[in-house]
């Protein structure tokens, strides 16, 4: 590992791409026919304790992303470093010890939990692993710590996943995230499936989590509501490009990119009066398929300020200001 | 007469392996002649069972018994005979479910689907069928409708398939639209496309909507009525603004206060609603939100509040209706 320096963040990430080949049927063998451009040159960093959000329509690549933090996927090309350290190339010992410090949680916390498992287990599945206990004392105080954290009561420890409700599952994925005391967890869509008032205990956790261990996320999301609520900073992705990153305050009251724009104008906000006065951006169309993507910019093609210099032309990401960028020919 | 549909102690329980479940639990409400009715509430609150009643297609599941009357235009469809429903459904009342693909036909094109209504309601010829399907593919956005009529419906994305599902409701010209979460599978820039599409035909044809969704945002934008349920009840009504900005249910303004925003300040935590809905064999005596009540009293716990009047047209279930303000 090459020692980079950084003392900021504790994510890094430059020029990152992944793409996935995809096979036609070939006579004799398999045809490369194209590749999905899932990410497409992504940069940004996360700092010490503090959230990422990642929104953007499906099949915008933030899934692929996280998995790729994680190194749940080969990157392409492309330098991510954590905790100064470029981890780009890196072998298996040095992986294991990376896996503990950073962890996931998923949207449907069902499909992640072993429906064979009982709870204590599923936490205490990690601590085993990587033998973090030693005597069976110090795992029974450790998973009781952990029920604790995550608000569930330790008389359920011997249950099953299946006799839980969604919001107590994902208390459960947050715990098993968390027991290996890790320093930067990517929460992909973790509160999607949930309803508004259970999804709210969830965000509640996660931030009350957040300030007590010091954690660092990636929050990924469809819902900007959601995200605005967790966010310090907010990075908004179209079809594996991010066209704007910044302070959360910046992005949601004073937005610059056109596809930022749509966005929150398309979320309807619960207030009759001034939801029915707002001025909104309907987009046309829908996105085009990450195999093929627009030349030029990326969103020229369902943007309503477009020209033609937008076809020719990849805008690169600029400063708005210290905590502001924005990937569009058309803002100044 | 104003009112289209009108629905009077509705109830329907499934008898399933631990006792009878009470879904929808003596629901009432009215919707009126091009209204927009908005059904707001978390998952499992009855509000597809509720139009599933509506719609008579609880007459085939196992275990389902309805009591009560559904009046639609003064004619109760729950003593319709099968022949007769099955000219209403579709015709005068049309559905849009959540996801179109469950709903739509792989093995037959998108064509056939929408000329076999056209031929069996509107008693087209094959010709006619045809030339308003597409005339309908063109209304709902798309830009080659003769060369759609061919496709099937897997070659379609989700937003594509929600349009056809809306050209299919509207194909008859139907008084009443029921939409149960048309949208909530779709991300939010198509959303917008969808809804504003089915407004606009409800508007042009005069078409009531019911609107169901969980998405507080969705109602305050586009109904006119809103009804608010909770564990097979409702539990507030109101038109919009009452709803809003002076809901007199703790339920309702918990909703409100969970539900995080895109405008605003940004509180440091949500208020949440702690606890969970009731489970299927739960008590049925007292309030049943009681349990996840903040402004419970005794008399919650053991008496259940009915349904009653706030104001014009707002209605509430709860003891402590009086205490509340929005
Ligand atoms: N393993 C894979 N093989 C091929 N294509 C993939 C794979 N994983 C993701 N993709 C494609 O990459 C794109 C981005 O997907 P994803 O990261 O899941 O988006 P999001 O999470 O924003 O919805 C999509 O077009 C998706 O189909
Ligand atoms: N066929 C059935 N048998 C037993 N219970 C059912 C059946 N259909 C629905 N339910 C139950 O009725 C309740 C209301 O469901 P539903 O109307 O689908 O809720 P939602 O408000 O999310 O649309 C749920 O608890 C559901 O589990
Ligand atoms: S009746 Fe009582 S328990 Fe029920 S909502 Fe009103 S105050 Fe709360
Ligand atoms: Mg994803
Ligand atoms: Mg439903």
């Amino acid at each position: 590992m090459n020692k980079i320096k950084n003392t900021e963040y504790i994510l890094s990430v430059k020029g990152l791409k992944k793409s996935f080949p995809i096979y036609g049927r070939g006579v004799f063998f398999k045809k490369h026919i194209g590749d999905i451009h899932a990410i497409n040159d992504v940069e940004f960093n996360i700092g010490y304790s503090e959230t990422l959000g990642l929104v953007g329509e499906s099949g915008s690549g933030k899934t692929t992303l996280g998995r790729c933090l994680l190194h749940l996927e080969k990157l392409t090309e492309g330098i991510i470093s954590f905790k100064e350290l470029d981890f780009t190339n890196i072998n298996i010992s040095q992986l294991n010890s990376l896996r503990k410090e950073m962890q996931i949680v998923f949207q449907d916390p069902y499909a992640s939990l072993n429906p064979r498992m009982t709870c204590s287990q599923i936490i205490g599945e990690p601590l085993k692993v990587h033998n973090i206990v030693s005597t069976k004392e110090e795992y029974e105080i450790r998973i009781k710590e952990l029920f604790d954290l995550v608000g569930l009561n330790h008389s359920m420890a011997n249950r099953y996943p299946h006799e839980f409700s969604g919001g107590q599952r994902q208390r459960l994925g947050i715990a098993r995230a968390l027991a290996l005391n890790p320093n930067f967890i990517v929460c992909d869509e973790p509160v999607s499936s949930l309803d508004v008032s259970i999804q709210a205990q969830i965000i509640n956790l996660l931030i009350d989590l957040q300030s007590k261990l010091n954690i660092s996320y990636l929050f990924i999301s469809h819902d900007l509501a959601v995200v605005r609520q967790i966010s310090h900073r907010v990075a908004v992705m179209y079809l594996g490009k991010l066209v704007e990153i910044g302070d959360s305050d910046q992005v949601y009251s004073n937005p610059l990119h056109p596809y930022t724009q749509a966005l929150l104008s398309s979320i309807p906000i619960p207030d009759p009066i001034k939801e029915k006065k707002r001025k909104r951006i309907i987009l046309k169309g829908e996105p085009p398929h990450p195999m093929d993507p627009p030349s030029g910019c990326v969103f020229r093609t369902r943007c309503p300020i477009a020209d033609e210099e937008c076809s020719r032309i990849i805008p690169p990401m600029v400063k708005h200001n210290d905590n502001h960028e924005v990937a569009c020919l058309k803002v100044s | 007469m104003n009112t289209i549909l009108n629905i009077n102690n509705l109830s329907v329980d499934f008898d399933t392996e631990y006792g009878i479940f009470h879904a929808v639990d003596n629901v009432s409400f009215t919707v009126s002649k091009g209204q927009v009715v908005g059904i707001v509430g978390e998952s499992g609150c009855g509000k597809t069972v509720t139009t599933l009643a509506i719609m008579r297609l609880l007459d085939t599941v196992v275990g389902a018994s309805i009591q009560g009357e559904i009046l639609f235009e003064g004619q109760d469809l729950l003593s319709l005979r099968k022949k007769q429903m099955h000219q209403i459904r579709g015709n005068e009342i049309s559905m849009i479910f959540q996801e179109p693909m469950t709903s739509l036909n792989p093995i037959l094109t998108i064509g056939r689907q929408i000329t076999e209504s056209l031929e069996l309601h509107l008693k087209m010829s094959s010709k006619q069928a045809k030339e308003r399907a597409a005339e309908l593919l063109d209304l709902v956005g798309f830009s080659d409708p003769y060369q759609k009529l061919n496709d099937y419906p897997q070659q379609l994305s989700g937003g594509m398939r929600q349009r056809v599902m809306i050209a299919m409701a509207i194909s008859c010209n139907p008084k009443l639209i029921i939409a149960d979460e048309p949208t909530t599978s779709l991300d939010v820039t198509i959303q917008a496309q969808i809804l504003d599409l089915i407004m606009d035909i409800c508007d042009k044809s005069g078409a009531a909507l019911m609107l169901i969704t969980h998405n507080l945002g969705l109602i305050a934008r586009y109904a006119e009525k809103v009804i608010v349920m909770y564990s097979g009840n409702i539990v507030e009504e109101g038109i919009a603004n009452q709803i809003y900005y002076d809901s007199h249910h703790p339920y309702t303004l918990g909703l409100l206060k969970a539900v995080p925003r895109i405008d605003g300040d940004i509180k440091k935590q949500l208020i949440t609603i702690e606890g969970m809905p009731p489970e299927q064999t739960d008590q049925l005596i007292g309030c049943s939100f009681e349990p996840r009540c903040v402004y419970s009293v005794e008399k919650c716990k053991i008496s259940t509040p009915k349904l009653e009047s706030i104001q014009k047209h707002h209605l509430a279930s709860c003891w402590q209706s009086a205490e509340l303000k929005g």
